[in-house]
Order: C-alpha cells, then structure tokens, then sequence
C-alpha cells in the first residue's frame, strides 16, 4: 500500500509539471526523460544479466538516426516513425548482442564498445547517407510534437511503457531466468536454461528500448549527429545507471534526472563544469556505492 | 512624519531611466572548455572587448549591452545552452560558435526562436547554405578559404599537388573546394597524394613520409590548431618543407598554431588567419590591438578579431535598425544590397540572400623576426572579397 501510494504521489506530480515549470526547467526535464528511458534500457542488461555493455549508444544512435532519416528523406509524420527507429534499433541489438553475448566480462563490454564504435565510424563518415559529422540538421517532428509539453508527455508515456516493461521482465519467469545464468551460468545450464538465447533476447530488447530514447531526442534537438553513437554516450547512461543505483528499478532514472540537472546548472555556470561534474559524480559514487536508490533501503528493487 | 514619501519619489527619479535603459542581452556561445578552450577564450576576449567600448560609449540606442558567456560543449549540451539562453535569460541574440557541427545545430533552433543568431568562428560552408532567415556569418567561411588558397596556387608553376587534412567535413571540403577551383583555374595539374590523418593525432610520421614518397612540388593543408603544430614540429626533421616547394594553409596563419611552434616555425608557408593583428595598418586596427594586448597581455588571435569586428557589425545593424525586433534587424542586415560595415579588419559585405559575409582576406607567408616571440606574416598578401564570392546555394 504504502509503496503504491508513493507511486501514485511521484506518477502525479510528473503529469502536473509541465504546468508548473517554466520553458527552460520544462526542456531540461524533457532531456532527463530521455537518459531516463535510454539508462532504464541499458540497465535491462545490466542489472538482470551482470553484463556490462558500453555500447548501447549504437542503439540511441540508431533509433535517432532512423527517425531523423525518415523525417528527413521520407517526410513520415514523427510518431510513425518509433516504431522503425525501435526495429532498427533492435536489429542492431541482435546483430551486435549475437557476436557479443557469448563472451563474459571484460570481454562482452570491450566488445561492444569496439561494435559501437565502428557503427560510430560508419555514421561519422558516410556523407552521402548520414551526413556524415556535419549530422542531420533543421528536423522539425512537426506542430503538434515540437511543442514541449506535448513532447513532455510523450517521453513521459515512452519512458513509464519502458520502466513498466523492464519490471514486467524482472518478474517474469524470463528475469528470474536471466538472474540465474547472472549468478551462476554453469548451474543455469544444467537445469536446461540457454544462457545464449536468453541474453540475445535480454540485449535485444533492451537495444529496442535504447532506440525509443534515441527517437525522442531528435525532437528535442531538432536534429541529429555521430555524438549520439560516441563512447561518452554509452558512458552517460552507465553513470546514470551507477549513480542512480543499478539494483533498483527507478535506480537509472533517478540517477539520469539528478545527472542532467546537475549538468545543466554547472555548465551554466562555469567554464570548469567537466571538472565540477566529476567531482561530484566521484563524491556521490564513493559515498553513496549503492547509488542515490541505497538511501532508500533494499526494497526498492522490488 | 512624511519623509517616507521621498522613497518612492527617488525611486521614480532614479529608477526611472534605468527602467527605460533596459539592456540589450546576447548569449554567447564559446568553446570554453576542453583542448580547443584558447579558441573559445580568445573569441570569448575579443566580446568582452567590444562590449566594453560599446558600453563605454553609451550603448546601443542608448541601451547597455549584457552578454552572458557559455561553453558550448557538444552540439545537444550546445542546444541545452542556447534553449537556456532564450527561455530563461531571454536575450535578444545569440553570437559566438566555434565549432561547425555545433553551429549547424544550434542554428535551427535559434531560428525556430526567432532570435538572430551570429556567427564569427565556425566555418562550414552548409551553415550559410542552410539560408535561414535568422542566421548570420559575420567571418569568411571555409569555401572562401580554399578559393583564395587556390587563387594562389594557380599562379604558382607547380603541378605536382598532395593534401593533408584532418579526416572530416572541414578537411574534406576545403580539399575539395580547393583542388576544384584550383583545376578550373589551371587545369593541368595532377593530384598525386591524399593524406588524411584522423582529427586530433599527435603522430603524422606515416603521413609525412607517404606524401614525401609521391613528390608533390606543392603541398596544400587543412590541419589546424594543435594538429597543425604536431604535424609541422614532425615534418621539420624530415626535410618535409625544404623538400617540397610550396606549402599553404588556410588555418596556418592562428596565433594559436604560431604561437606554440615559436621560432622553428618553417619560413616561407603560404598561410591565412581570417584575421592577422599586424593588418590593415590602421589606426583603428592598431587602437585594437593594443587595448586588447594592454587588457589581456596577448596579441589578439583571428578568433579574438572575428569575434570583435562580429559583435561591432551587429551593434551596426541594431543601430541602423533602430530596433532589437529579430525581423527588424534582419531586415537591417539585408537591407540596400546588404549591409556594409568599415570593421578593424576593413570592409564586410553581408550577402543578403544567404547572410555570409565577405571581406578582403589576408594571407601572408610565414618568417622568423626579432620583434616577435612566433613567426609572422611577412610579406603579406590580400585576396580581395570579389575573388571570394562563389555563388549562392541554398540548400533545402
């Protein structure tokens, strides 16, 4: 009872916000949004299975570039094109996951980063298609979206279908199924589980859900460009993840709303943001190692 | 007992011309942070300047002059940062702009705002190919680059050419720019080698020795900044500029490169800057250089000049203006066949129909003097604007 009440609580207060924000707030919490969705999905992988991908900005990249091509070359309304961005994005997943998922470790996440990294290298300099690093530019998702609080809402919509998927899966037979090969692969497979197919379909979907938070940024941006593929991107939704608290459900999306808003206030204010930022990312992960959910207590995963 | 009452009367006499003197806001956006930070913070240098003088006499229309400065990151912290500037500190324009991706992202959105956007550093020839209404260019861009580096070369005997470029758009088209102009104006020379190192290396060796094995007479290059100077200080041992014979580069000319190669700067490269402090020798020019060189205790890199002479041009337009209205000034910019403004740099010309700007360019080739700490441009030589101006594209 109490928890759904707290539910409701927060559920409430993120429909009435746009209300109450001014313009800017209102475009920040748009941003947190999105790295909400897109760490939510990287951390599908990450805490059901163990395995840490740095390569998930392959997959907000593609679900980006998806929908900025459509809008672009196909002049497709924006909302058809999710689902597209959402496929292609999963398709990637499968492709990238089936070379990578049979690897551990070290191994599974240098993979993925060398994956990404060449999807990277692909968008970065392929003029004629992708507009190489001069990105897709001048992107309008059209009236009716390119209003903020109209694309409040969507993101808020993308982002609780895709919170309550992943909590869908962890209680599902298939998350318990991910948790056993997580914590103990050998006896997994004894009891007749395929790590294989199981964790091909865990980063398949999870590259989906990356692809929807790619899809929104376009909108909020206006445009598209090889950054959403680089490293750092990948890097943003694992300190979100990590900083918010893995183990917990909502432990990414805490973690990206308190990342963005403090990058946008520090960048705002200084010139020496990369090293603010750092410090008090570093300050927050020493001092809270279960992430911002910890304070909350060992409930909040469930 | 009724003293209070002289409160609201001082209020109204001395509030009431501050209210009237509401200032004029420009967001400036710069590259403050990160490897490429002395560009930001010269261009962020040459602002304060210019804010300053405007300031000091008097302000436009009689309205002070705010700028607040960003760093401009990435191009979607760069979106963030212009959003910011527009909803929460309402300023009237937007200036500044390093970097091309970032420019060709922010610019859209500027544009959806309606709030005028003006860019002095960043270079894409797109940006102005975008024609939208709100965004100006107030510096020359990289296509005018190439066409006076090409302009050059053809006078030059040489035939044999190679490049060396960093690996994206920027290298890639000013290459492309420059050997299409190049072949129009001379159409017998032949390529023989195209080197592109990836952005930001720090080791050319390979690339050196595979242009020194194809023999190029002349070498064209648009490494710049921290490339161009590890390019050059590894070229030297090679024998890389006494081998070849003619060596030019659009960005060779920045203080930002100079300064670090000091003395082993190799003599005799056909280099520009956009903007060189030592040119023209006017009194103006040379009232800049040392009131910025007494404020900052540096010689005013291109940036610092471009970024000067940008946000002068834009006090012009509001003045002539009248107006901080965007649709106003645009029209002010546009107006009479495009405004002319007399900056320390000398005549720009803002082309109405795409809003770029174009000026005399300097070149100059590089030589060693006592006088200053980093090679200068010796003996200078100036592309007049009118063998700049390529026709106007406006994509979709």
């Amino acid at each position: 009872m109490k928890a759904r009440g707290w539910l409701l609580l927060v559920l409430g207060a993120l429909l009435v916000t746009p209300w109450l924000l001014p313009d800017y707030a209102l475009e920040v919490a748009i941003q947190a949004l999105i790295l909400a969705l897109f760490a939510t999905a990287f951390n599908l992988v990450f805490a059901e299975t163990g395995l840490l991908s740095f390569g998930h900005a392959a997959f907000f990249g593609a679900g980006a570039y998806t929908t900025a091509l459509l809008l672009q070359r196909a002049g497709w309304p924006y909302l058809l094109t999710l689902p597209a961005a959402v496929v292609v994005a999963g398709l990637l997943a499968l492709v990238i996951g089936f070379f990578s998922v049979r690897t551990s470790r070290i191994y599974f996440t240098m993979l993925t980063l060398a994956f990404a990294q060449l999807v990277w290298a692909v968008v970065h300099k392929w003029y004629s298609f992708t507009g190489g690093d001069n990105g897709i530019t001048g992107l309008h998702p059209g009236a009716l979206w390119g209003d903020a609080r109209a694309l409040y809402y969507l993101a808020l919509v993308l982002f609780a279908l895709g919170l309550a998927f992943v909590w869908r899966l962890h209680h599902a037979p298939f998350g318990y199924a991910l948790r056993a090969i997580r914590d103990n692969q050998a006896r997994a497979e004894a009891v007749g589980l395929s790590p294989f197919g199981y964790l091909l379909a865990a980063f398949t979907l999870s590259g989906a859900l990356a692809g929807a938070a790619g899809f929104l940024q376009v909108a909020w941006q206006r445009s598209a460009f090889p950054d959403f593929l680089y490293w750092t991107k990948s890097a943003e939704a694992i300190i979100a993840a990590i900083l918010g608290g893995a183990e917990a459900i909502f432990g990414p999306a805490l973690g990206s709303l308190v990342f963005v808003e403090l990058g946008a206030f520090v960048q705002s204010r200084t010139e020496h943001w990369p090293l603010v930022l750092g410090l008090v990312l570093l300050a927050l992960v020493l001092f809270l190692p279960q992430g911002l959910a910890g304070l909350g207590g060992r409930r909040a995963r469930d | 007992m009724k003293r209070w009452i002289w409160i609201p009367a001082l209020m109204i006499a001395f509030g009431g011309p501050a209210l009237a003197a509401e200032p004029i806001k420009i967001g400036a956006l710069y590259m403050l942070s990160g490897n490429f930070a002395n560009y930001g913070i010269s261009s962020k240098q040459g602002v304060q300047l210019a804010v300053e003088e405007i300031n000091a006499r008097g302000g436009i229309l009689g309205r002070p002059v705010e700028v607040v400065f960003v760093d401009h990151g990435k191009p979607d912290q760069a979106v963030r940062e212009a959003k910011r500037l527009i909803l929460e500190n309402k300023v009237n324009f937007l200036f500044g702009i390093d970097s091309s991706s970032v420019s060709l992202a922010v610019a859209p959105v500027a544009n959806e705002y309606k709030v005028p956007l003006v860019v002095t550093h960043a270079a894409t020839p797109r940006l102005t190919e975008m024609c939208l209404p709100y965004v100006f260019r107030t510096s020359n861009n990289a296509r005018m680059d190439s066409w006076a580096a090409a302009a050059f070369a053809a006078k030059q005997p040489y035939k044999r050419w190679a490049n060396i470029g960093p690996d994206y758009e920027f290298g890639r088209v000013s290459w492309e720019d420059f050997i299409t102009r190049l072949k129009e104006l001379k159409p017998d020379v032949e390529v023989v080698s195209e080197q592109w190192p990836k952005f930001g290396s720090s080791d050319y060796s390979s690339y050196i020795t595979a242009l020194m094995r194809a023999k190029p007479e002349a070498v064209f290059s648009s490494l710049w900044g921290g490339d161009f100077v590890s390019f050059a200080k590894q070229a030297i041992p090679f024998g890389f500029f006494k081998t070849i014979k003619f060596y030019t580069n659009p960005t060779g000319g920045a203080l930002q490169a100079l300064e670090p190669l000091g003395k082993n700067t190799p003599e005799g490269m056909l280099v520009s800057a956009r903007y060189w402090f030592l040119y023209p020798e006017t009194d103006a020019n040379k009232a800049f250089v040392k009131k910025f060189h007494d404020k900052f205790g540096d010689y005013p890199s291109y940036n610092a000049g471009e970024a000067y002479s940008g946000m002068m041009m834009l006090a012009a337009a509001i003045e002539k203006a009248g107006s901080t209205d965007p649709d106003v000034v645009k029209a002010a910019f546009e107006a009479d066949g495009g405004l002319k403004f007399e900056s320390i740099e000398g005549l720009k010309w803002m082309r109405p129909a795409d809003h770029q700007v174009f000026e005399d360019l300097v070149w100059g080739y590089t030589k060693n003097t006592d006088k200053y700490p980093f090679a200068i441009l010796d003996p200078i030589v100036v592309v007049p604007a009118k063998d700049t101006i390529y026709p106007t594209e406006c994509a979709k």
